[in-house]
Order: C-alpha cells, then sequence, then structure tokens
C-alpha cells in the first residue's frame, strides 16, 4: 500500500524499499538513534541489544529459507554453532583477527547447510524439515566426538575477545561489542531485504508458492534451494561468529533443538516472508523472555507467602511466557508483521480504514 | 472482534515494552562501596530452575532462601546487616545466564558473591568474574572454576572425589579392583574420563576395564551393561546426576545384576534423590562426596537446613542434597565478607571484590556448620576432602571419616 | 550370539515407549496436519496426574489408572477447544507454534503444582518383576510399554480402518472443507483427535515415570527421542509409528551394543537420512500424487 500521492513511474521507483522522503528521513534517523544507543542505555540494555541483533542475523537467515523458498528448516542452532566453532578455533589457535573469521565461519556454516539441504532434492516440506532435525543433532554430535582435543568436545570451549588486526584493540566490552554487532545486523537486514526484490528471490518465492509451477516455468528447483539453504546458513554462520566473540565461552548445549525451534517460532510470530517482521518477532519473543524472568523474582520480593509451598517464582515465567505468545498467536496467526501491515494500511486509508 | 483484537495486541505491545524500558538499569558512574554499614547485602545466585536441570537447581534455590533466612534470623546478617536473597532463574539457557549476570551486576549495591549452579553458565561468567572482580562459587567443574580467577569451588572436583574412592576401595578391598565407568555423554559425565584419571588408577591399583557412556534422556542402559558384565568388573562408577543412577539401577534390576556388581558414584549427583526414585533398589550403593547427607541429624547444619524446610512447608520433592549446597553457598559468603571486613580492621570501603577473594584464599577448614571441611590455598580453588559414604535403608551413611584427594594427581598444576 | 539378542530385546522394549510417544503424534498429524511440540509436556501431564491421584487422594493403583486417562482425554479436549480451534483455516504453522506455546504455559503450570523436583510413583506401576528366558532378561517395566503399544496399536488400526468415526477423520486429514461439505463436523473430529492422542500420550508418560521418575525439566525432552521414530515410518501412518518406534529401538541398540555405544544418540538420525533419501515419505506413509 503506497503512501498516498505517490505514484510509480520508472522501475526504479517501483522496486524501492525506502519510496518516500518521509520514508528516507525515518530509516536514518532510526539508524542513528540505533547507533547512539550506548550513550544513555546501561549495560543490562546493550547487552540485550547484542542479543537481539545476533538473533536478527540468525532468524533473517531462516526467513529466506522459510519465508522466502519455503523450506522448513528445524537446524539453525546447529549450523549457528558450527559459525560458533570455526569462528573459536581460527581465534583461539591461529589468532586470526575478526575480518577473517567472520568469512570463514559464515562460508563454513554455508557449506554445512549446503551438505544437509541436499536432500531437498528428493524430499519437501516436514520431511526435509526432518534431514534438517537430523543435522541438529549429528553436528553437535560431530563436535562432542570428532577430534574433541581441539574442540573442547562436551566441556566449554573458551574464546578471546575479537581482535581487531591493528595493534592490541580487542573488542571486549558489551558496549564496542554492540558497535561490530548492529551495524553488521543492519547491513544483513539490507541484503535480505534486497534479496526478497532481486531474482533469486523471485526464484524463491516462486518455489515456495507452487514448487511444480516453478519448475515449469524453467527454475532450476535443485540449484535455488541449495542456494537457499546455504545463504540460511551463512547467515547463520555470521551469528555463530559474533555468538562466540559474544559469550567468550561456547559449548554445544548453546545450539540445542530449542534454540532451533524458537528460531522458527521468531519468525512465525513476526510474519513469515517479512524482513521486518523478523526484526518485530525478535524483539518480542525475547524480550518477552527476558521480561518473564524478571516477574517471578520481583514477585518473589513483593509477597514472599507466594513461593513457600508453591513454586511461583519459578512457574510464573514460563506461564506468562506460553500464554503470551499463545494468545497472540490466535489473535494475530499471520504474525506481527501483518498486524502491522494493516495498521499502516488503516492509517494510510484514514478516515476511510475499515 | 477486529477492535478487541487491536486493543488487545496494543495492550500486549505496552504492556512488555514499558516494564522491560523501566526494569532495564541505566548507566552511570560505579558508585563507590559505603565507607559506612550498608543498608542490605546482597547475596545473588543464577541457576537453571525451569529447564533440563530444574530437577537439580530448583531445590538449591529454595535452599538458598532458606539459608539466607537462617543467617537473618539465627546470626543477625552477616556482620549485622541484613542479608538478602536475589536469585535468578536462566532456565537452562547460557544467554540468560549473562543478561541475569548483567543485571545483578548493575543492582546497587551488587550482590556480594555469586552463585552458579549450572557448569555451562559458570563457565561462560568465567572471565567477566575476573574483569569485575567479582568472587564467585559453583559446582566443581574443572572449567568453571579453572584458570584460577575469581571462582572458586564449594564441594571436591568431581575427577578428585572419584580419586578418593578409588584410594578407599584399595584399602578396603583391594581384590576388588575392576571398575567400569558409565557415565552421561556431557560434559559432566565425562570429567572422570580423562587421561590423569586413568594414570592414577594405574597407580594405585584400580583396573580400568570399560568406559562406557549414555545420553541424558536415554531410558535404559541395558546394551551398555551388556557390553560391560561381559569383562566382570566388580564395581561400576558413575558421574551422574538424578535420574542417571537411577536408570542405571532400574537397568541393572531388569537384567539381575543387583548384588552381582555395586554401584558406586560421585556423591553430588548421586544424592538423596536417588533412593527417592529408586527405592531400595539403592541400598548398598558406594559414594563419595564432600558434605553431609540430610540423614545426619546431629549435625547442626542438617538441623537447620531440615528446621527451615519444615518452617517454609517445602516439598518432600525438594529434600536433596542440593539444600547442603545451598546452605555452604551463603555460609562461605558470611564469612569471607567478616573475615574482609576483620582484615580491613572494620572499614566498609575496603571490603570489595578482590579482599574477599583473599579472604577465600586463605579459608582453612571451613565447616559450614559441620556440613563440611573446605580448606583453600592461592594454588587450589577448590576443597580437597570427602568423606565415603554407603546407602542403607535409603539414607546416606558414612562409612569413613574425612579422606584426603589425590588432588595432585587427578587435578595437576597445569590444569588449574 | 546371546548378546545380539539381548541387544535386540532391549531394542523391541524401549522401541515400544518410542512408539506410544510417536503414536500421538502421527494421530494429530493424520487428522489435523498439526505437528504437535507439546507432546513432551502432555505426556508429563498425564503422568503427574496419575501421581497426585496415588500420593494425594491415596486411591488404589486401578481406578486411578482409570481416572488418569479419562482426566488426559478431557485434557486433550480442552486444549484443542481452546487453543487449536481458533487456528482452524489460519496457516499450519501458527498451529505449530500454538502447540510451541502451550509446551512452555504446561510447564510453568507443572511446576507451579507439582514443583521442579523430581517426583517418583509411591508404589510400581507395572506389575511383576523382570523375566529371564535363556540368557536373555527382559525388564518388566519395558515389558509392559511394548505390549501396551501393541495393544494400542492394534486398537487404533482397527480403529481407523472400521469404525465410522476412525473414517471420518481419514477424510478430514484430507481435506477439511470437502469433509465439512459432506456433513462430517470437523470440531468433533479434532476433539477426538487431541483426546485420544492425550490418552496415548499419558499411557507412555506413565511409562517413562514409572521407568524413571518424572520431572519438568527433565521428562519433556525424552519425547524428542521419538521424532526419528515419527518420520521413518511415515508422518501420517499408524503403522508406521509403531514400526518405526521399535526399528528405531533395536537399531539404536544393536549399533551401540555391537559397534559402540557413543553412536547412539545419532544412529536414529543417520538411519533417517538414508531411508528418506530412498524412500521420501518414510517406510509407510502416504506417496502423495503432486498437481500443479
Amino acid at each position: 500500500m503506497r503512501p498516498y500521492g505517490t505514484y510509480d513511474e520508472t522501475y526504479a521507483q517501483d522496486m524501492a524499499v525506502c519510496r518516500t522522503r518521509l520514508q528516507w528521513c525515518i530509516l536514518i534517523g532510526w539508524l542513528v538513534l540505533l547507533l547512539s544507543l550506548p550513550l544513555f542505555l546501561g549495560e543490562w540494555m546493550i547487552n540485550f541489544m547484542n542479543f537481539i541483533g545476533i538473533s536478527v542475523i540468525a532468524a533473517l537467515g531462516l526467513n529466506i529459507l522459510t519465508g522466502y523458498a519455503g523450506q522448513i528448516s528445524l537446524g539453525q542452532a546447529a549450523f549457528i554453532g558450527v559459525g560458533a566453532y570455526t569462528t573459536g578455533m581460527l581465534a583461539r589457535y591461529l589468532l586470526f583477527p575478526m575480518w577473517i573469521t567472520l568469512p570463514c565461519a559464515a562460508l563454513a556454516a554455508g557449506l554445512v547447510g549446503l551438505i544437509f539441504g541436499l536432500p531437498s532434492l528428493r524430499i519437501k516440506g516436514f520431511y526435509l524439515a526432518m534431514a534438517t532435525l537430523a543435522a541438529q543433532f549429528i553436528i553437535p554430535w560431530l563436535i562432542i566426538n570428532i577430534r574433541p582435543d581441539i574442540t573442547g568436545g562436551a566441556h566449554s570451549f573458551r574464546v578471546p575477545a575479537a581482535t581487531v588486526g591493528i595493534g592490541d584493540i580487542s573488542l571486549a566490552t558489551e558496549t564496542s561489542l554492540f558497535y561490530l554487532i548492529i551495524p553488521l545486523a543492519a547491513l544483513m537486514t539490507f541484503f535480505a531485504k534486497n534479496l526478497q526484490r532481486s531474482r533469486v528471490g523471485r526464484a524463491f518465492i516462486a518455489i515456495r508458492d507452487n514448487d511444480l509451477a516453478a519448475e515449469v516455468m524453467g527454475i532450476n528447483l535443485f540449484s535455488y534451494k541449495s542456494l537457499a539453504f546455504f545463504i540460511c546458513s551463512a547467515f547463520a554462520g555470521v551469528a555463530g561468529c559474533l555468538w562466540a566473540y559474544w559469550m567468550r565461552a561456547i559449548a554445544v548445549d548453546q545450539f540445542s533443538l530449542m534454540e532451533s525451534i524458537w528460531y522458527v517460532g521468531i519468525i512465525i510470530v513476526g510474519g513469515l516472508g517479512s524482513t521486518s517482521g523478523v526484526i518485530m518477532g525478535t524483539v518480542f519473543i525475547r524480550g518477552l523472555d527476558r521480561l518473564v524472568k524478571i516477574i517471578g523474582p520481583s514477585i518473589e520480593g513483593a509477597v514472599p507467602q507466594l513461593t513457600g509451598p508453591w513454586g511461583a517464582t519459578a512457574a510464573l515465567g514460563p506461564m506468562v511466557f506460553g500464554l503470551v505468545v499463545l494468545l497472540f498467536i490466535i489473535l494475530e496467526p499471520r504474525g506481527l508483521s501483518h498486524r502491522w501491515e494493516i495498521f499502516k494500511a488503516s492509517y494510510r486509508l484514514w478516515p476511510f480504514s475499515y | 472482534m477486529k477492535i478487541a483484537a487491536k486493543i488487545l495486541f496494543v495492550g500486549l505491545v505496552t504492556l512488555f515494552l514499558i516494564p522491560a524500558l523501566a526494569c532495564a538499569p541505566k548507566a552511570g558512574p560505579p558508585t563507590p562501596p559505603a565507607a559506612l554499614k550498608p543498608e542490605v547485602i546482597r547475596v545473588g545466585m543464577i541457576g537453571d530452575m525451569t529447564g533440563p536441570y530444574a530437577s537439580i537447581v530448583g531445590p538449591m534455590h529454595v535452599a538458598f532462601l532458606d539459608a539466607c533466612q537462617y543467617v537473618n534470623e539465627q546470626t543477625g546478617g552477616i556482620a549485622g546487616v541484613r542479608v538478602e536473597a536475589v536469585a535468578r532463574d536462566s532456565a537452562g539457557k547460557v544467554d540468560s545466564a549473562l543478561a541475569h549476570y548483567m543485571e545483578l551486576k548493575a543492582m546497587k549495591p551488587r550482590p556480594v558473591t555469586l552463585s552458579f549452579y549450572v557448569s555451562g553458565e559458570a563457565e561462560a561468567c568465567h572471565d567477566r568474574l575476573v574483569e569485575d572482580k567479582w568472587p564467585a562459587m559453583t559446582v566443581a567443574s574443572l572449567a568453571s572454576v579453572y584458570p584460577r580467577g575469581y571462582t572458586f569451588g564449594v564441594y571436591a572436583l568431581y575427577r578428585d572425589a572419584t580419586g578418593a574412592w578409588m584410594n578407599w576401595v584399595m584399602q578396603n578391598s583391594p581384590a576388588k579392583n575392576k571398575v567400569a565407568f558409565l557415565t552421561w555423554d556431557t560434559a559432566y559425565g565425562r570429567d572422570i574420563i580423562n587421561d590423569e584419571m586413568r594414570a592414577y588408577a594405574k597407580k594405585v591399583g584400580i583396573n580400568i576395564v570399560s568406559e562406557e557412556l549414555f545420553g541424558i534422556r536415554d531410558t535404559d542402559v541395558s546394551t551398555q551393561l551388556t557390553r560391560i558384565m561381559k569383562l566382570n568388573p566388580d564395581w561400576i562408577y558413575t558421574c551422574t546426576a538424578a535420574h542417571g543412577p537411577g536408570v542405571i539401577l532400574k537397568s541393572m534390576a531388569g537384567m539381575g545384576l543387583i548384588g552381582k556388581v555395586k554401584l558406586a558414584g560421585e556423591g553430588v549427583g548421586f544424592a538423596e534423590a536417588v533412593p527417592v526414585i529408586v527405592g531400595d533398589l539403592a541400598n548398598g550403593c558406594v559414594v563419595s562426596r564432600s558434605f553431609a547427607s540430610l540423614a545426619e541429624t546431629d549435625v547442626e547444619g542438617i538441623k537447620w537446613i531440615n528446621y527451615y524446610f519444615n518452617l517454609n512447608r517445602r516439598r518432600p520433592t525438594d529434600a536433596t542434597g542440593a539444600a547442603q549446597c545451598a546452605f555452604m553457598n551463603v555460609l562461605l559468603t558470611k564469612a569471607t565478607v567478616e573475615g574482609a571486613l576483620a582484615a580491613a580492621g572494620g572499614d566498609w570501603s575496603k571490603v570489595d571484590g578482590a579482599a574477599i577473594k583473599a579472604q577465600f584464599e586463605k579459608l582453612q577448614n571451613f565447616t559450614a556448620l559441620g556440613l563440611t571441611d573446605i580448606t583453600y590455598t592461592p594454588e587450589r580453588y577448590h576443597p580437597n576432602k570427602v568423606r565415603i559414604f554407603e546407602i542403607k535403608d535409603k539414607k546416606h551413611v558414612p562409612v569413613s571419616g574425612w579422606l584426603p584427594c589425590p588432588t595432585d594427581d587427578t587435578t595437576p598444576m597445569r590444569l588449574r | 550370539m546371546a548378546e545380539f539378542t539381548q541387544y535386540l530385546m532391549n531394542g523391541l522394549m524401549v522401541g515400544g515407549v518410542y512408539g506410544l510417544i510417536a503414536l500421538s503424534i502421527v494421530l494429530i498429524y493424520k487428522s489435523t496436519r498439526v505437528f504437535n511440540f507439546a507432546v513432551g509436556d502432555i505426556m508429563l501431564l498425564g503422568g503427574f496426574v496419575l501421581w497426585s491421584l496415588l500420593a494425594w487422594l491415596n486411591l488404589p493403583l486401578l481406578p486411578s489408572l482409570l481416572f488418569a486417562l479419562a482426566i488426559a482425554f478431557g485434557i486433550g479436549l480442552l486444549i484443542e477447544r481452546l487453543a487449536l480451534r481458533p487456528l482452524i483455516g489460519q496457516p499450519i504453522l501458527a498451529a505449530i507454534m500454538a502447540t510451541l506455546a502451550l509446551s512452555i504455559f504446561l510447564k510453568g503450570a507443572m511446576i507451579l503444582i507439582w514443583g521442579t523436583g523430581q517426583i517418583a510413583y509411591p508404589t510400581k506401576i507395572s506389575p511383576g518383576t523382570s523375566m529371564t528366558l535363556d540368557t536373555v532378561t527382559l525388564s518388566s517395566g519395558l515389558l509392559w510399554a511394548f505390549l501396551l503399544a501393541m495393544a494400542a496399536f492394534v486398537v487404533l488400526v482397527w480403529f481407523f480402518q472400521s469404525t465410522k468415526m476412525g473414517l471420518q477423520m481419514r477424510a478430514t486429514a484430507e481435506d477439511h472443507q470437502l469433509a465439512q461439505s459432506t456433513g462430517i463436523s470437523v470440531k468433533l473430529v479434532f476433539g477426538l483427535t487431541w483426546a485420544m492422542a492425550s490418552l496415548v500420550c499419558a499411557l507412555s508418560g506413565i511409562s517413562l515415570g514409572d521407568r524413571l521418575g518424572l520431572s519438568v525439566g527433565m521428562t519433556p525432552l525424552l519425547a524428542l527421542k521419538a521424532f526419528p521414530a515419527v518420520f521413518l515410518g511415515g508422518l501420517e501412518s499408524i503403522p508406521g509409528a509403531i514400526v518405526g518406534g521399535l526399528a528405531i529401538g533395536i537399531l539404536e541398540n544393536l549399533v551401540g551394543g555391537l559397534i559402540n555405544p557413543n553412536l547412539m544418540e545419532i544412529t536414529p538420525y543417520i538411519i533417517l537420512l538414508v531411508i528418506l533419501l530412498f524412500r521420501a515419505e518414510g517406510l509407510f506413509g502416504l506417496k502423495r500424487i503432486e498437481r500443479i
């Protein structure tokens, strides 16, 4: 729904993401605000923003695979793990700076994702999700059992702080990592949005809508599906690299099935196939998670009688979280981005919105 | 319906946005510790209360609250200052643990010590604790405590406890020296499977015939047991917790092995919860651990644990060995803070993280109301003594005095 | 050779438990196309309900069992009515998300009522002790789970082939709207599906609880072991669920016993990948003919 009065006269205008000057102003203002956040927010909040930034990158990758190309993947956390371990090992053993470990992690994760996406030649739908589920179990097993002397096996693997390669500078504080993660997240968002309106993106969407018809039209299903897996896992690799530098001690149980499932949950709540939806979904789910962990102990502080025979402190968190997400899905099954589109449309059509 | 949906949607968004922003602590210059007596001393814990380790950490959490209540009511607090417990649930996720770490760090005053109950989380926060000069106590996995920083283990390392158990076996029944390891395929379970352990076993004469792993989600280990029994071991030793020994015992019972081979384990995991799950099958099992059992009702610490357990009407399922651990954490905090205050001549402004850590390093034979016996040194940040217990009539009964652990062999300096 | 039989028997027994869980997942998918992520928590809820009847109300074993199963049936109906009914006609992924949110909510509710500690049944649920045939021992708990799985399989296959309600369910699974147009009440079908699946879930929860004890942190994760079984057998096939469960159990134990127990965790997934490459819908799944 275009804002009132804007007509597309050229192809570039039709394809534009920011169509009006107002949209440009909002975008630039928003980026400036984002980058100046550390000036007035405390460390807990910056830590939260970093976490959101990393989750956004991973969720964007999944959105490309599931939202655009329509292939369900339950293994995103495992590919993030591949990126994290690649980064950790390169940084600790070979002392590579961040500029080198980042593309290496993306490439490594992308290749691994490609391998596990090969079954997409034969299987589709939920069964393909199983292949990724297999990845989710096989990859941690490989990390633990193949050469545990290098990977640390089941124990935590210590990752040194991110080095920039120039002098002694290392990114060890939350704020310095913030300035690494947020611009990177913004860049990846731009990539993802751009992908959507490119030839590759259109091929993905065609495959999602009806893959037989797409094949009939001349889209090589196998190569585009493999490409989708590669891109998704490369995004996960980038997220993994940042995760390793941020967490500084990585272990395979940080990349479990529940994480993968929640990434799928994030893009569903955000709205499949919508880039802004991914960001909204991430903020919503991660934020809600953080929030409910504060509720329980706060109530415990205020009303201690509640925690005696009833496990109220520990129980309230999950209950509220599950209830909120459940209510949200029931009320808006198409996700936050859909609700946002409706809001924008009603705003633009006012007073004729319905 | 549409209007209701819109209102609910906006409501949900505000519901979580506003408190989230309000709760987030703001930046500011770090306030120097008060030279005067503080109003409240906070003691912090971060653990998995709702995730995979909930059955282990949940009881620790309630005991932590009880312990703080004990310190306030029975001893007047720490150096006369009221103690406040601050507990956070990480739900098994390291990023949550990290976020809680940040949140607790930003509190004014911040908790004087932190207690971690999941090794993965302690390991992730290890380096940050050193940077922030924040003393912490944790469960005794190697990577949480070492390399030496600001983290102290509260009971003997799993590998050390195993070494001490081996000594006990060789002293009491040297003919029965064939041991098979059957343990979890996790960092915790694998802590006993390493070169140092094998070298030490060889040194004292224990013959490790087999090292088998099973998954934390396995319901049956008959396959592993079949493989193990081919080698005729006298003992099966395990480093698992809660239902881990339960699975082994039930599989052994199913195969008729109870009585043919004895099960032993490290005592932090193989604690009071196991006889609850498997009942009489646990009788005869031997456990190596460094704190008292709930059956030793003549120990003062146990008396207080039970007193507050009944006072606060805790559930029966919360009566696990975790309570001792939580009490030890709080009592250790009290001892070290009071020690630091005394060393600083009563000046609270000098009681900071480094001072408290120095007190930890000096701790000798700290008994925590009879619950344990802890001595730290500047080279060893974990206690070094265990007792051997046997489960008789579903209770853990001590069958030895305090035995030293061969820590220089099982955890040599190069690992610390 | 004796070990081989022992491993085979172990696998068969354990496979029974996997099969039960897989059955519950397949039941729901078969009728509603929703993959139920809350299966682990419903399983635990069933186990907890039985425990409460035994420990808090002190009822004798058999009435408690029947009562607990009836309650599980009711819980299934309730879940369907409150959480899934509003999502009929919406994208399937939304319904799956709903089951995910439901599992978290149930977990919180269970912590509130029963706490986070480990709970064991006050009495042994499965009667008898283990049997030994020749050199092979069969533990009683697992044997009962296996027999239960077989019984459930027989009952459900008969149900779906021969009863009117079963045929209605299969019709609804094909196409909701077509089914409605022939007069089938889709709401009733969904409700009954969830109720039956909850019942089967509760049975597996009780078997597992008998063996391992119940705990909010650990028990739901056990359901993950059944996922490969579901896909191996085919998402829409009842015999497939049981066969898949048994196959996974047997192969897991054979590989673990004969080759290396370290491989036990991933054997199911490798087998799954191999099978899927040759038969894309699982062993017994329905081959769908696609048209543009």
